[in-house]
C-alpha cells in the first residue's frame, strides 16, 4: 500500500497530473493546525530576532534560525496537506487545539534554547501563559533579553487574535450558537461575521488599529517605544504579562491601560458597531450594561473597602477592577485594606470575565445572562409545567440547542475548575490557594491574591503545580468545548481502534 | 366544646394552614414526650411542656378551622414551604423558653436567631449547630437533647409525607405535595397505588430502620439514651449528637462502623430498600444511581486514604479517619469522629487535596428518595451524560442522541429540568457566598458554609469545621442566611423560592380595587 502511494507521488511529480487523494478531515485539520502553530511561533521568533539585532542583545541568532526553520516547515506542510472539500466542525476544533499545543511545545523549547527559562517544563508553563494570555507568569522580566520579551509579548498578541477568531468567526458558525453570531446586518449596519473569511478580516480591522493606538498612547507618555510596545501588546490581548520597570507608577499610563483593558473586555460586535459609528441600540444590550455596571460596582467596592475617596484611590480601584473583569490580571498591589467581600467579588469577576466575543477570558457575561433567564424560566415552569417560553438574548430568540450548550458550558467550566483545584491541592497547596489558582487559570486571568489582596508570586510555586495549570489555561482560553471535543474524539477513535484490534485478535485466536 | 364548635363551624379554605396544623400537632407531641424525659433527668418540665401545649393549641385550631383548598402547583409550593417555615419557627420555642442559648454578652435577638438556627438545622437535617465550647451540648438536659434529635428524625422522612400518610382527603394532591417536599418520592417511586399507603410504607420502613440502628448502637457500646438518640439522627442523615465531640466522644471503631453502615443505608433510595424487602433479595445494584453513589463513596475514601497516608498518618488511622468522614459528608449526615481539635478526624487540618474532595462531596450528597441532601447523585449522572451528549453532537451535528442512565433513556424534559435545577443551585451558591462575605465571612468559610447548608451537610471548612461551632465562623445575620439556605436546600429550592406566589395571587384577588 505504501509503495503504491510512493509511486503515485512519483508519477504525479513527473507527469504533472494531480493524482494524490485528499486527506481525511481530521488528518487534514490536525496537520493544518500543526502547520499554523509552527508558523505562529516562527513569525514571533523572527520578530524577536529582529529586536535582538536592533538592541544588540544575545540569542538573536537562535531566534533567527529557529524562526526560519519553523516558517519553512510550516509552509511546506501547508502545501503538502491535501485538504478535503470541507472540514467537519469537530475536526476544525481539533486542529485549533493541535495548533495551541504545538505553539506551547515549540515556543517552550525555544525559550529554553534562548535561556529565558532554566528548564523545558518551565518553558512549557511560560509559553502556555503567553499564548493563553494568562497572567500567572513566574519569569523575572528584568532578566530577559529584549528579544525574549518581544517573543512573549508577540505570543500573547497571537493568543488574543486566536481567541477572537475562535469566538467570533469559528465556533458560532459550527451549529449551535449560529443565532448569536453577527452574521446578518441590521439597520444599515454591516455584519461582523457574514462568513469566516470576512470575519477574520473585520477582526484584524479592529484588533490591529487598537493595538497600534495603545502603542502610540503608551509611547507618548514617555515610556519609550519598546516598553510601550510590550505594554500595548499585553493590554490589548488581556495577557497581563509584566513589563520591565514599573510603568503603572505613572497615573497617565494607568488610565490608558484602564481604557485599553475595558475595551478589550467589550464584545467585538460592539467595537465593530462603534467603528461604523452606529451606536443606536447598543445601550439596550443587557450584557454591555452588566459589564459596565460590574466594573463600576467592583471599583466602588474597592474604594469603599479602602475608605479612601481621593482621585488616586479611584484610579487604583478602576485599574484593579478593569484588570480583573477583563481577565488581564496585572499584579497591582492593594491600595488599602480589603473587606472579606472584595476577594470574593474579584474571584467572581475574574471567573465571569468580559463580554462574549471579546478578547477577555472567563465564562463570559452572555452565557451568564442566558443562565439567569433560564433560571427564571425554570421557576415559571414549576408553576406552569406546560408553558412554552422561548429565551431571548439581545432581542433575538435563542435556539434550544444553544441554550443547552451554554448550560453544558457552565457545567464543564465548573468541572474544569474543580478538577484543577484538586490537582493543584494534591501538589501541596491549601484549598483557598488551589481554588484561586484554578479559577484564574481557567479564566486566563490573574493574579492569585491572598485574602488581604497581596498578589502571590508564581515563581514561588513548584514546577508540578505550574504544570497542572496548563490544561486549565488551554481549555479556558479555547472556551472549554474545543479541547474537550478533541479529547473525546481522540478517546472515541482510540476506543474504536482498540475494539477493532481486540476483534482481530479474538478472530485470530479462534482460527488458531 | 370549643373544639366541637370549631369543627362544625364554616371552615377557611387553606391547604397550607390545614397541613401546618397537623404538622404542628405532631411536633407538639414530640415536645410533650421530651418534657417527661426532662423531668426524669431532673430538669424543669415547664419549657417543653409550655411549648408543647402552645404548639398543640395552635396546631389544633389551625387544623379544625381550615380545610384543604386549591391544590394547584403554586398552592402546593406554598403549603410545603409554609409548613416547613412555620414548623421550624414553632420548633424554636423549647430552646427559647429553656433559655438554651442565653449567655452573658448576647442580646435577645441573637438568642432568637440561635434558637431558629438550631431548630431549622434540626428539621432540615443539616446538623450544623450553635452549641460549642462556649455553650456545651452536655450542659443541656435529656429532654432538650432528645427533642433536638427528634426534630431531625421528623424532618428526615418529611413532615409533609407524615401528614399525607394520615390525610386521605389530599388524594391526588398528596403525590404533588410529596414530590414537592422530596422530588425522589414522585410517581415513579410509588410503593403502593394509593399515595397515603405509599407515605405510610415510607414511614414504616423508616421506623424499622431507626430501630435496627438503635439496637446495633446499643450492642456496640452506647447507652440506651445515646443509642436511640443517635439512631434518630442516623436514619435521617441529620448528624446531631448528644455530645460536643460528636461520635469522637466514644472513640470507638465499632460504633463508627455501625454508623457508617447506617449512613450508607440512609443515603440510598428508600424505594430500593422497600423493593428489596418485598422481593426478599437485594435489588440495589441494578439501580445505576445506587452504583454511582457507592462508586463515589469508595473512590473518595480511597483517594483520601492515600492522601492522609502520604502525609504521614498510619494506614489504619488513615482508613478510619477517611472512611468515616467521607461517608458522613457524602451522605450529608455530618457526624464527626474528631476526639480533639488536633486529632485525625478534624478534617480542617487535612491536606488541601483531601479537603477539596470533601468539598466536592458536600455538593453532591446521596441518592434521590433518600433522607440525605445535596444535589443528588442522579442529577450528577444526568448532568455528565448531558455534557457527553453535547460533546458528541459536535462530532455528529445531525445525529440525535438520547441521554441514558444505565439502560434507561431519560426524557429530554427531565434532562432540561435537571439542568435548570443545577443552574439555579450554582447561582444560589455564588449568591449566598456573596451575601455571607458581605456580612464579614472569609471566602472559604462562606462558600463551604453555603454549600453545606444548601446540601444539608452540617460541618463546613475553615472556621466552621467538625470541632467548631457555627457561632465561631459566622455572625448572627449570617447564621440566619444559612438557616434559610438550609430550608431551601432541604426542599430542593422550588417550594421555598415559590411559596409566596399563591398567597400573593390570593391577596391580589381579594384586595378591593381602589
Amino acid at each position: 500500500m505504501s509503495s503504491l502511494k510512493f509511486a503515485e507521488g512519483l508519477a504525479s511529480g513527473f507527469s504533472g497530473h494531480e493524482t494524490r487523494r485528499t486527506w481525511s478531515s481530521w488528518r487534514s485539520a490536525s496537520a493544518l493546525g500543526f502547520a499554523l502553530g509552527l508558523l505562529a511561533v516562527g513569525v514571533n521568533a523572527l520578530l524577536a530576532a529582529a529586536t535582538n539585532r536592533l538592541v544588540a542583545t544575545p540569542h538573536g541568532g537562535t531566534f533567527f534560525m529557529a524562526g526560519i526553520f519553523l516558517l519553512l516547515c510550516g509552509w511546506v506542510l501547508l502545501g503538502f496537506v491535501q485538504r478535503p472539500e470541507r472540514h467537519r466542525g469537530a475536526d476544525i476544533l481539533g486542529g485549533l487545539t493541535v495548533a495551541m499545543v504545538t505553539v506551547i511545545f515549540v515556543a517552550g523549547y525555544l525559550m529554553v534554547l534562548t535561556e529565558a527559562v532554566p528548564s523545558f517544563s518551565l518553558g512549557l508553563y511560560e509559553s502556555a501563559n503567553a499564548i493563553t494570555t494568562t497572567a500567572l507568569s513566574g519569569v523575572n522580566v528584568e532578566a530577559l533579553s529584549a528579544g525574549s520579551q518581544v517573543f512573549r509579548a508577540g505570543l500573547q498578541w497571537t493568543g488574543g487574535l486566536a481567541t477572537l477568531l475562535l469566538g467570533v468567526a469559528i465556533v458560532p458558525t459550527l451549529g449551535a450558537g449560529r443565532d448569536l453570531a453577527d452574521r446578518v446586518g441590521q439597520s444599515g449596519m454591516l455584519p461582523l461575521a457574514p462568513s469566516g473569511g470576512q470575519a477574520a478580516r473585520n477582526i484584524l480591522f479592529i484588533y490591529l488599529p487598537l493595538s497600534l493606538a495603545l502603542w502610540l498612547a503608551f509611547a507618548l507618555t514617555g515610556m519609550g517605544v519598546f516598553d510601550g510596545l510590550l505594554l500595548a501588546l499585553s493590554v490589548v490581548s488581556t495577557g497581563g504579562l509584566a513589563v520591565p520597570g514599573d510603568p503603572f507608577r505613572s497615573g497617565v499610563v494607568q488610565w490608558i491601560a484602564i481604557v485599553g483593558m475595558s475595551l478589550s473586555g467589550v464584545s467585538l460586535v460592539v467595537l465593530w458597531r462603534l467603528a461604523q459609528r452606529k451606536t443606536q441600540g447598543l445601550w439596550r444590550s443587557m450584557e454591555l450594561r452588566f459589564y459596565l455596571l460590574g466594573t463600576l460596582g467592583l471599583a466602588l467596592l474597592l474604594i469603599y473597602s479602602a475608605d479612601d475617596f481621593g482621585l488616586e484611590s479611584v484610579r487604583h480601584a478602576a485599574f484593579i477592577a478593569s484588570s480583573a473583569i477583563s481577565t488581564t490580571g496585572f499584579a497591582a498591589q492593594p491600595f488599602g485594606p480589603w473587606v472579606p467581600l472584595v476577594p470574593v467579588a474579584i474571584l467572581c469577576a475574574t471567573a465571569i470575565g468580559g463580554m462574549a466575543g471579546s478578547i477577555s477570558g472567563g465564562f463570559h457575561l452572555q452565557p451568564l445572562v442566558a443562565l439567569v433567564r433560564l433560571s427564571r424560566r425554570e421557576l415559571l415552569r414549576q408553576l406552569h409545567p406546560r408553558m412554552v417560553l422561548p429565551l431571548r438574548l439581545g432581542g433575538v430568540p435563542v435556539d434550544e440547542r444553544t441554550i443547552e450548550r451554554m448550560v453544558v458550558l457552565q457545567f464543564l467550566f465548573i468541572a474544569t475548575v474543580i478538577t484543577t483545584s484538586l490537582a493543584v491541592a494534591l501538589t501541596g497547596f491549601s484549598v483557598v490557594d488551589a481554588l484561586g489558582m484554578a479559577v484564574h487559570a481557567t479564566a486566563t486571568g490573574g493574579p492569585v491574591r491572598s485574602s488581604d489582596g497581596i498578589p502571590q508570586d508564581p515563581a514561588s510555586w513548584g514546577v508540578l503545580s505550574r504544570l497542572v495549570l496548563i490544561p486549565a489555561m488551554v481549555a479556558g482560553r479555547m472556551a472549554i468545548f474545543p479541547v474537550l471535543v478533541t479529547a473525546t474524539s481522540v478517546g472515541a477513535v482510540t476506543q474504536q481502534k482498540l475494539h477493532l484490534a481486540g476483534r482481530r485478535v479474538r478472530k485470530n485466536l479462534r482460527r488458531s | 366544646m370549643t373544639a366541637y364548635r370549631l369543627a362544625s363551624s364554616p371552615r377557611w379554605s387553606s391547604t397550607t394552614w390545614h397541613i401546618t396544623g397537623i404538622a404542628l400537632q405532631f411536633v407538639a407531641l414530640g415536645m410533650l414526650f421530651c418534657s417527661f424525659l426532662e423531668v426524669n433527668d431532673g430538669g424543669s418540665i415547664v419549657p417543653l411542656l409550655a411549648a408543647g401545649l402552645f404548639t398543640l393549641a395552635v396546631g389544633t385550631v389551625a387544623r379544625l378551622s381550615t380545610e384543604t383548598g386549591k391544590t394547584g402547583q403554586a398552592e402546593i409550593f406554598a403549603a410545603v414551604g409554609g409548613t416547613w417555615l412555620i414548623v421550624s419557627v414553632f420548633g424554636a420555642l423549647p430552646y427559647l423558653l429553656a433559655a438554651t442559648f442565653a449567655r452573658p454578652g448576647i442580646g435577645f435577638p441573637v438568642e432568637v436567631a440561635d434558637a431558629l438556627f438550631e431548630s431549622i438545622s434540626g428539621f432540615s437535617c443539616t446538623g450544623s449547630t450553635v452549641f460549642g465550647a462556649h455553650n456545651p451540648i452536655e450542659s443541656q438536659g435529656a429532654g432538650i437533647l432528645f427533642y433536638r434529635q427528634l426534630t431531625q428524625w421528623m424532618g428526615g422522612m418529611g413532615i409533609v409525607v407524615l401528614v399525607v400518610s394520615i390525610l386521605p382527603s389530599l388524594r391526588a394532591s398528596g403525590l404533588g405535595l410529596m414530590s414537592a417536599e422530596a422530588p425522589g418520592t414522585g410517581s415513579a417511586d410509588r410503593l403502593a397505588p394509593r399515595v397515603t399507603d405509599t407515605a405510610q410504607r415510607f414511614w414504616k420502613l423508616y421506623f424499622v430502620f431507626t430501630a435496627v440502628v438503635a439496637g446495633a448502637l446499643l450492642f456496640a457500646g452506647m447507652s440506651v439514651f445515646d443509642a436511640v438518640a443517635h439512631a434518630l439522627t442516623t436514619a435521617s442523615t441529620g448528624g446531631f449528637s448528644t455530645r460536643d465531640a460528636s461520635i469522637g466522644y466514644w472513640d470507638s471503631a465499632n460504633i463508627e462502623t455501625v454508623l457508617i453502615a447506617g449512613m450508607i443505608f440512609g443515603g440510598a433510595n428508600f424505594t430500593l430498600h422497600w423493593r428489596s424487602f418485598n422481593k426478599k433479595k437485594i435489588v440495589h445494584f441494578s439501580d445505576p444511581e445506587f452504583r454511582g453513589y457507592l462508586f463515589m463513596l469508595t473512590a473518595a475514601s480511597a483517594a483520601v486514604i492515600w492522601i492522609l497516608f502520604a502525609n504521614g498518618l498510619t494506614f489504619g488511622r488513615s482508613v478510619r479517619a477517611a472512611v468515616f468522614n467521607v461517608v458522613t459528608l457524602g451522605t450529608s449526615t455530618g457526624f464527626g469522629n474528631a476526639t480533639s481539635t488536633m486529632s485525625d478526624g478534624n478534617f480542617v487540618l487535612w491536606a488541601g487535596g483531601a479537603q477539596v474532595i470533601l468539598l466536592i462531596l458536600l455538593v453532591f450528597g446521596g441518592c434521590t428518595g433518600s433522607t440525605s441532601g445535596g444535589v443528588k447523585v442522579l442529577r450528577l449522572q444526568v448532568g455528565l451524560a448531558h455534557a457527553r451528549r453535547s460533546l458528541r453532537s459536535f462530532r455528529h451535528p445531525r445525529a440525535v442522541f438520547p441521554v441514558f442512565l444505565g439502560r434507561r433513556p431519560i426524557p429530554d424534559s427531565l434532562v432540561e429540568r435537571i439542568a435548570g435545577f443545577m443552574v439555579i443551585y450554582a447561582m444560589l451558591v455564588v449568591g449566598g457566598t456573596f451575601v455571607l462575605a458581605a456580612l464579614g465571612t472569609d471566602l472559604l468559610t462562606a462558600a463551604s458554609g453555603v454549600i453545606s447548608s444548601l446540601g444539608n451537610m452540617g460541618p463546613a471548612l475553615q472556621n466552621a469545621g467538625p470541632t467548631a461551632s457555627f457561632v465561631d465562623g459566622y455572625s448572627a445575620p449570617a447564621r440566619l442566611v444559612l438557616a434559610f439556605m438550609m430550608l431551601v436546600g432541604r426542599l430542593e429550592i422550588f417550594p421555598m423560592v415559590l411559596m409566596m406566589v399563591a398567597p400573593y395571587r390570593t391577596l391580589r384577588h381579594r384586595l378591593p380595587r381602589l
